[in-house]
């Protein structure tokens, strides 16, 4: 298990550091562009309109984790499906699931941390210059996006491993549609109720992606 | 577990991606929009008329009665909302009852005061964080302070704009003329409306721990508290607070059983009005005041109703009619009898997304059976065996036409497992 | 468990749709025998490599590998077998000393001076990524990883490939000695039959149609006979049958003839079917001449 970890490691710290670099640069933009609105608009204007319009400041980050997510499945799976090589590790003295779950983990581990990198720095951005319940209201609008990044790691996971052409665009369908689940909601808290049940959907992908994986250890029939 | 299975998992998912994406599609390609009725008291017929959609282009307008008339009539049978285009049509001063109206008086003295589903504070989110307008700002407009104020356990808390930092005496100075007035922390309701495109500002009305009403103002920078006499029992709901130049009503109050009122500038008296077969929950309630009369209207996507009133707010005359809709037409039926139930993630009556799961009733369990047979026939064809087969009859039963479609897209079970 | 097959084929069927690649396939590998898997190319040796690695499920009938369903192993069980894939097939991301810490942690039994020693005849540095390897040095690190994993049974889809004839017997050494001295079974497909001269104690001829042959090396180069009739004006060739395993005509004219019978018998023969057996000789034959002379060239 420490082996699949140090494996995972060596292949994916490059990129997962470039990833949350590009997600640091992405904060720092949105830091940035927040504080420009504060120097040539009145502060009162904005408050107005980001808690009475509902003019979300930060809606440009809301596609930022499922680009994450799907970056991060690519770049964990992508070689493993080159080749066949997961056929490697499919040989290696541990059962399938418990195989594949492992990767699952080490992934979500990696998203997780970029995904607690963008809600901090969005804490921390809407918090310089606005008072706590616009920190809370940012964090609960940015949640399912959040959600949408788990679910376009798990849906690329889903679609990689997936041997048969036709099926993989059902696998793409699927995630598509969970990811555009996710983004439905346009104001602020809009999806406060609807979160419990989207990350049970998304939930579901986790034991969905062991029946692609055990077709491709199959040979894909 | 049978869950936790891999094809009945990615079955399950893809079974409630169709629930949600299958109709959605179908309406989208199919759907017809209907507008809803406008329905309203004219004074001069003095019967209800109404604007009722039928799809397309088709609009009938009518009286309780029966009588059709063209837009235009339909228009001039209600001056006080059509008062510019009758002014237009050279129609005013137009006298009833005796009584005479230019097109001035009638911009003054008519007031439409409406609350939706969606305004209601417990159906939408909102961010607790507001600004206290300077009621008397000494110029034409309006304009935001560079505070704003939050209700904090102990205190009525101001924070400047612009440092984002806590006005320790403006929040003392605000919190002391509470505490001065009875207030008891921590606030509960906190009703106002905070824009500058409204004439004038009447503040905020918090109700305290207690159930007691307060209103508070900004007045030449100094804090106004009067706690008014509405009841402490009352149960409130929501306060929407809409000014008007005619100073008649701060507005509306709505009560947990739904009941609604009036609150009067003279002496915060409530005022009820008529609330028999209102759902806050799911409708609208429009009350529209003239110097004539007023009227009530709500309904939702069924049934319409309007109640007319003296301008004393008695009841004299109610008119109710069910709303055309789209249930009828063909594609709706269809759907009916396709889909065993629609799942909805929208903001449906108000600020949240929502799940709602529309059942369609019996012609819904009628097409869930045509699904199964559609299942067994496959299923049969592909010469299946039968002990394999449960949890596809899970789904299609749970299901209908999207657990179908999940079987049919989940990848063959190979023979060996 | 020492008399237990390392692996045992029986009635194993398979298909691709409706095609059918083999229908009662059954052959047994001893234990401590190197064995060569040979066919030409769309007989199913993929398939059938593809099922014993465990990639497949049978459609029909056992495979079974040290005793275990192929496709169902338990993690103890395949801690015994090492597989070598088609391409040499390694993670191309890790350098030589991280695909060793990675493998090394799977195998309680791991021989760290195994996989150094044949690696250090590399010259590389440890730290030099596969990615950055031809592939002849990848398939020492390939051989070096699964020989120190120290399988009892050992798994090679076509290693040959890609590799120059210098890598190609570096490879076949180390692995001949590695067997040899382990006492471990070897089963080995490659398209470079005459390297498997050199290495196989057994031979499985797959032929279309699941039609199998199973023989020790010796035995079958032993029977096997390759034989020449000289090029004649009147064309007559003989057909093959009981007697006459496989008929060629040469390019020059002259006949081959494949038989697992002594030059009287296939004269007789000759001569039952007309043709005059004169100036019929035996030919010495290699394993490939031999392999084609078994299959057919086409």
């Amino acid at each position: 298990m420490t082996a699949l970890f140090f494996k995972e490691w060596i292949k994916l710290r490059l990129i997962w550091g470039l990833i949350l670099a590009g997600n640091a640069a992405f904060c720092l933009y949105l830091f940035l562009d927040m504080r420009q609105q504060f120097r040539i608009e009145h502060a009162e204007m904005l408050y107005y309109q980001a808690s009475r319009i509902g003019r979300l400041f930060y809606a440009d980050l809301q596609y930022v984790p499922a680009l994450t997510g799907a970056a991060l499945a690519v770049a964990q799976f992508a070689p493993e499906m080159a080749k066949g090589r997961l056929r490697l590790s499919m040989h290696l003295p541990i059962s399938l699931d418990g195989l594949i779950l492992i990767h699952l983990t080490i992934g979500l581990i990696g998203l997780g941390v970029i995904l607690a990198f963008d809600l901090a720095a969005l804490a921390a951005t809407v918090g310089t210059f606005f008072p706590g319940a616009f920190v809370h209201s940012a964090l609960a609008t940015a949640a399912p996006w959040m959600l949408a990044g788990v679910a376009a790691y798990l849906g690329g996971v889903l679609v990689l491993l997936e041997p048969c052409r036709p099926l993989q665009v059902v696998n793409l369908a699927v995630a598509g549609g969970l990811v555009t689940l996710c983004h439905l909601s346009t104001r602020f808290n809009g999806a406060d109720h609807a979160l419990p049940g989207l990350a049970l959907m998304v939930g579901l992908l986790l034991p969905a992606v062991l029946l692609p994986a055990r077709r491709f250890r199959d040979g894909g029939r | 577990m049978l869950c936790l299975t891999p094809r009945f998992a990615f079955a399950a998912l893809v079974m409630l991606v169709l629930a949600i994406a299958v109709p959605a599609a179908y309406t989208l390609v199919f759907g017809v929009e209907v507008a809803p009725t406008q329905l309203f008291y004219s004074p001069v017929r003095k019967a209800f008329v109404f604007r009722e959609h039928h799809g397309a282009h088709d609009f009938i307008y009518a009286d309780q009665h029966g009588e059709r008339f063209d837009r235009r009539t339909f228009e001039t049978q209600i001056p006080f909302i059509y008062y510019r285009n009758m002014d237009l049509w050279g129609l005013l001063p137009i006298t009833l009852d005796g009584q005479t109206f230019d097109a001035v008086t009638m911009r003054d003295t008519r007031q439409i005061l409406e609350l939706a589903p969606r305004e209601i504070r417990d159906r939408r989110p909102e961010i607790d964080v507001y600004p206290l307008l300077e009621a008397n700002p000494g110029r034409a407009r309006l304009q935001f302070p560079e505070d704003v104020f939050r209700m904090t356990a102990d205190a009525m808390e101001f924070l400047n704009v612009d440092t984002n930092t806590v006005d320790t005496d403006l929040t003392t100075r605000f919190t002391m003329a509470l505490t001065a007035a009875g207030f008891a922390f921590p606030a509960g309701l906190v009703a106002g409306k905070p824009t500058i495109l409204k004439p004038l500002d009447e503040g905020y009305f918090l109700v305290d721990a207690a159930g007691a009403v307060f209103h508070v103002k900004r007045v030449d920078g100094r804090p106004q508290v009067v706690r008014t006499p509405i009841p402490t029992d009352l149960g409130i709901r929501h306060i929407k607070v809409s000014e008007t130049r005619s100073r008649a009503f701060y507005g509306l109050l709505l009560t947990d059983d739904a009941r609604l009122f009036l609150i009067t500038y003279d002496a915060y008296r409530l005022v009820p009005l008529p609330v028999e077969s209102y759902d806050p929950d799911r409708m609208a309630y429009k009350l529209l005041l003239n110097p004539m009369q007023a009227t009530a209207v709500f309904g939702d996507e069924a049934m319409i109703h309007a109640v007319a009133m003296t301008r004393d707010f008695q009841p004299f005359d109610r008119y109710a009619r069910p709303v055309p809709g789209t249930a009828d037409m063909v594609y709706a039926r269809l759907a009916r009898w396709l889909f065993p139930y629609t799942v909805h993630l929208d903001e449906h009556n108000g600020g949240y997304l929502t799940w709602r799961l529309t059942d369609h009733g019996w012609t819904g369990v009628a097409g869930i059976g045509i699904a199964l047979l559609t299942l067994l026939a496959v299923e049969r064809w592909r010469r299946s065996p039968w002990r394999a087969q449960w949890p596809k009859l899970v789904l299609v039963v749970a299901g209908g036409l999207f657990g179908l479609l999940a079987c049919l897209l989940l990848p063959e079970r190979r023979a060996i497992d | 468990m020492a008399d237990q097959p390392a692996i045992e084929v029986d009635h194993l069927s398979h298909y691709y749709g409706r095609r059918v690649i083999y229908q009662d396939l059954s052959f047994t590998v001893p234990p401590g025998r190197i064995f060569g898997l040979l066919g030409k190319n769309g007989v199913g040796k993929t398939t059938l490599i593809k099922l014993l690695m465990g990639f497949l499920p049978p459609a029909g009938g056992r495979c079974r590998v040290l005793g275990e369903p192929s496709h169902a192993l338990t993690p103890a069980t395949k801690r015994r077998i090492g597989l070598v894939f088609e391409g040499h097939l390694a993670y191309d991301f890790m350098t030589i000393a991280q695909a060793e810490r990675f493998t090394a942690a799977w195998y309680p039994t791991w021989r760290r001076d195994v996989f150094y020693d044949l690696v250090d005849r590399l010259g590389l540095p440890y730290s030099h990524r596969i990615r950055n390897m031809s592939e002849g040095q990848r398939s020492q690190v390939v051989l070096g990883l699964v020989m120190a994993q120290d399988p009892d049974l050992l798994i090679l889809d076509d290693y040959t490939m890609g590799l120059d004839a210098g890598y190609r017997r570096l490879f076949l050494d180390y692995l001949v000695h590695y067997a040899r001295t382990g006492a471990k079974t070897v089963l080995v497909t490659s398209h470079v039959v005459q390297d498997l001269e050199r290495l196989v104690d057994d031979v499985v001829f797959l032929r279309r149609g699941g039609d199998v042959l199973q023989t020790s090396l010796p035995a079958f180069m032993g029977a096997f006979r390759h034989y020449r009739l000289p090029a004649r004006s009147d064309g007559v060739a003989p057909s093959p049958g009981s007697v006459l395993h496989g008929v060629e005509r040469e390019p020059d004219g002259t006949v081959s003839v494949f038989a697992f019978h002594d030059a009287d018998a296939v004269s007789a023969e000759l001569g039952r079917q007309g043709v005059d057996p004169a100036g019929l000789t035996a030919i010495p034959m290699t394993l490939e001449d031999a392999f084609i002379g078994y299959t057919g060239k086409y």
